[in-house]
């Protein structure tokens, strides 16, 4: 193993391990009290009877995903010490900024500058990530270490080769679980909020993408993560399109510096939500009809060759939903997806090769997957499923294309739920914002 | 109660007789889906040496070539079948090393083994120092539960030594016989019957090995069990 493998990470040393290093600093890897253990890499607590190993030892099932901790090893790191050939500049992006992006880029670049803690509140489809461009390009010309890291493999994968072509002069490593490639030191970082656990105050910069996503979100295992993960002097920006109330306390309580991009960066507002009101919208399924409102919107999607997303709340639903749309539109070729699904990087890969009219699928699509021009429609909105910002997320699919910026979100639901009704709010309150932006800027 | 392999909460209903076992058995670690993805062999549709799952009772392929080789009595009993499911069983239980996964088959596995015909000693197979201190316990004695057993083997190897299921299939028919009699024991194993028990039977060899070692210290009968074939 290189010595540069331990460089601001947690290391599982088994007990026989003999190489060390002057540099390496040995570290317990559980905290035990009479009755408990808790394990330091992922702060989880476990009663000792149920994770005992027979010989007197114990191990964290909480994240043996990443290689089991027990009381038969150790963690070795060594300190991060920034040991990168910095260059005059990375940013190898020649794309422009909106004005609004500009003024959200210096405020978050001045957090970094003095390592406090940002949210950025953008809405979907705000061009967030080339917002990001000049602060991570001036963290990287001082030398810092850069981790954007997402709760979800599909934004990582999706933001991997957009990083890749924006910043050619330096190496990236991808971290997730299906990673095969072995882990390599390296400036910029782009990895799942999992694999944070692995790391120990490396970050001068930790980019969250989606903070408000499953699983991170109300994850106590993945907030420790990231305060571990990043330096004690460096900086965490939250990025996300529907804050919850835990930030916005934080942001209130100014405890949180905060910047808004309530604008597309094609500058229309977010198309708003179509409640439809159905009480029967599940048994019509079982009889292959569907809501009159969902049939007239995928005939329209069907004359004017426009993809389409359906999103239903449980797994269940799925088979029910593609026969009701085979029987009433043989022409569409649809496909069901969720998040177990073998299949699913590839339907996903189809559906943007515009092999498929649509999708019908559970929350997993709701973030970070754009198909430019689709309409999308929820099925059961008010379900428990949908929390108000995967509702938000939702309808974010629609508008991106600045061709067309507009675009149907129709939601069926039996009644108005407090998430429907939140999620509603909170698009008004954006597009509002946006505007009052718009009279800033032109009055200045 | 959560489900021990995918999480899920398990909702079932209880027979009546269930009420009736004790205490130990009324504790489902397993949803039925999860055990459903599991594959049963039953006695009367498989190897009769090997117990390999097949159409036929004659003996199976493998088998066939170990017959010309030995020359000692040798049979193996499986609960299971060692399909995709249990492949990532083991990798969750053994080489992951997820301890509590060892209560989704124990109790099964122990009724299994109390079912058979009566031996003197019930032995698993060991594993060697090295094991102990980086997986920290012994899979098949975890599977057993709280059947009584003698540690009447130990395994030795050298340290530089690839372990087994990191070698092919062919490497591991050739390995050198690692078991030895625990201390003490040699005297008290000759003309007993034993029953061995292991985890998974793949290749045969390592039962093999430890059948022989037996065999050579006096043993009167050697049979085996195993979870998986
Ligand atoms: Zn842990
Ligand atoms: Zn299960
Ligand atoms: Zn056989």
């Amino acid at each position: 193993m290189e010595e540069s493998e331990f460089y601001g990470r947690l290391v599982i040393k088994p007990r026989y391990w003999k190489r060390d290093s002057k540099k390496m600093r040995t570290l317990e890897t559980f905290q035990q009290t009479q009755s408990r253990v808790c394990c330091q890499r992922c702060q989880t607590w476990f009663s000792k009877d149920t994770v005992a190993l027979p010989r007197g030892e114990y191990y964290c099932p909480g994240c043996i995903q990443l290689g089991r901790v027990s009381t038969l090893d150790k963690f070795v790191t060594i300190n991060e010490p920034n040991d990168f050939k910095t260059l005059p500049t990375y940013l190898t992006w020649q794309g422009q900024l909106t004005a609004s992006q500009v003024r959200c880029s210096s405020e978050v670049q001045a957090s970094f500058d003095v390592g406090r803690d940002h949210l950025l509140w953008a809405v979907t489809g705000a061009g967030k990530t080339e917002m990001l461009f000049p602060g991570i390009n001036d963290a990287l010309q001082k030398g810092k270490r850069v981790c954007l890291a997402s709760p979800r493999v599909d934004v990582c994968l999706e933001l991997f080769p957009r990083l890749k072509a924006a910043f050619q002069e330096v190496e990236i490593a991808l971290l997730h679980g299906h990673q095969e490639q072995p882990y390599r030191y390296t400036q910029l970082t782009i990895a799942t909020t999992h694999q944070l656990l692995r790391f120990y105050h490396a970050f001068d910069i930790l980019i969250i993408d989606e903070v408000d996503a499953f699983p991170y979100a109300q994850n106590k295992k993945l907030l420790f993560a990231t305060q571990q993960a990043k330096k004690k002097t460096g900086s965490c920006l939250f990025l996300t399109a529907t804050p919850g109330d835990d930030l916005l306390k934080k942001v209130r309580q100014k405890q949180l510096q905060v910047s808004y991009l309530p604008r597309r960066f094609h500058g229309h507002p977010l198309p708003e939500i179509k409640p439809v009101l159905v009480l029967n919208w599940y048994q019509k399924l079982g009889k292959k009809q569907l809501p009159t409102s969902v049939k007239k919107l995928l005939t329209e999607c069907q004359q004017a060759k426009r993809q389409f997303l359906i999103f239903v709340p449980h797994i269940r639903h799925l088979p029910l939903v593609l026969t009701a749309v085979n029987c009433l539109f043989p022409h569409l070729n649809v496909k069901t997806v969720y998040s177990a699904d073998e299949q699913r990087l590839e339907k996903v890969q189809q559906m943007r090769e515009q092999q498929l009219d649509g999708l019908i699928t559970t929350t997993i699509l709701e973030r970070g997957v754009t198909f430019p021009g689709i309409d999308v429609c929820v099925l059961g909105a008010d379900d428990a499923t949908f929390s108000s910002a995967a509702l938000v997320q939702i309808a974010g699919r629609v508008g991106r294309n600045p061709k067309r910026p507009t675009g149907n979100v129709v939601f069926v639901c039996a009644g108005i739920s407090r998430s429907v009704k939140k999620a509603m709010q909170q698009i008004r309150f954006v597009n509002r914002k946006a505007k009052e932006e718009l009279y800033e800027l032109s009055t200045v | 109660m959560n489900c021990l392999l995918c999480n899920r909460v398990i909702r079932s209903a209880w027979p009546l007789s269930f009420l009736l076992l004790p205490q130990k058995y009324q504790m489902v670690p397993t949803c039925e889906q999860c055990l459903s993805t599991f594959q049963k062999i039953e006695a009367a549709k498989s190897c009769p040496v090997c117990g390999r799952i097949q159409s036929s009772t004659n003996l199976c392929h493998d088998c066939q070539k170990w017959q010309v080789k030995s020359n000692y009595v040798f049979h193996n009993q499986a609960l299971y079948t060692y399909n995709a499911a249990m492949k990532q069983y083991m990798h969750d239980y053994k080489f992951q090393g997820d301890y509590r996964l060892r209560h989704v088959f124990c109790q099964q596995f122990e009724m299994f083994i109390k079912a058979q015909k009566p031996s003197d000693f019930v032995v698993p197979l060991p594993i060697d120092e090295q094991t102990w201190q980086t997986r920290g316990f012994n899979q098949v004695i975890g599977l057993i539960g709280d059947l009584a057993v003698t540690n009447l083997l130990v395994m030795h190897r050298k340290k530089d030594e690839k372990r087994q299921s990191q070698k092919k299939r062919q490497d591991r028919l050739r390995t050198i016989n690692h078991f030895q009699i625990a201390e003490n024991w040699q005297p008290k194993v000759k003309n007993k019957k034993i029953l061995l028990v292991d985890d998974v039977y793949t290749t045969g060899r390592t039962l093999r090995h430890a059948a022989e070692t037996l065999y050579t210290a006096g043993a009167g009968l050697v049979e085996c069990i195993t979870l998986c074939r």
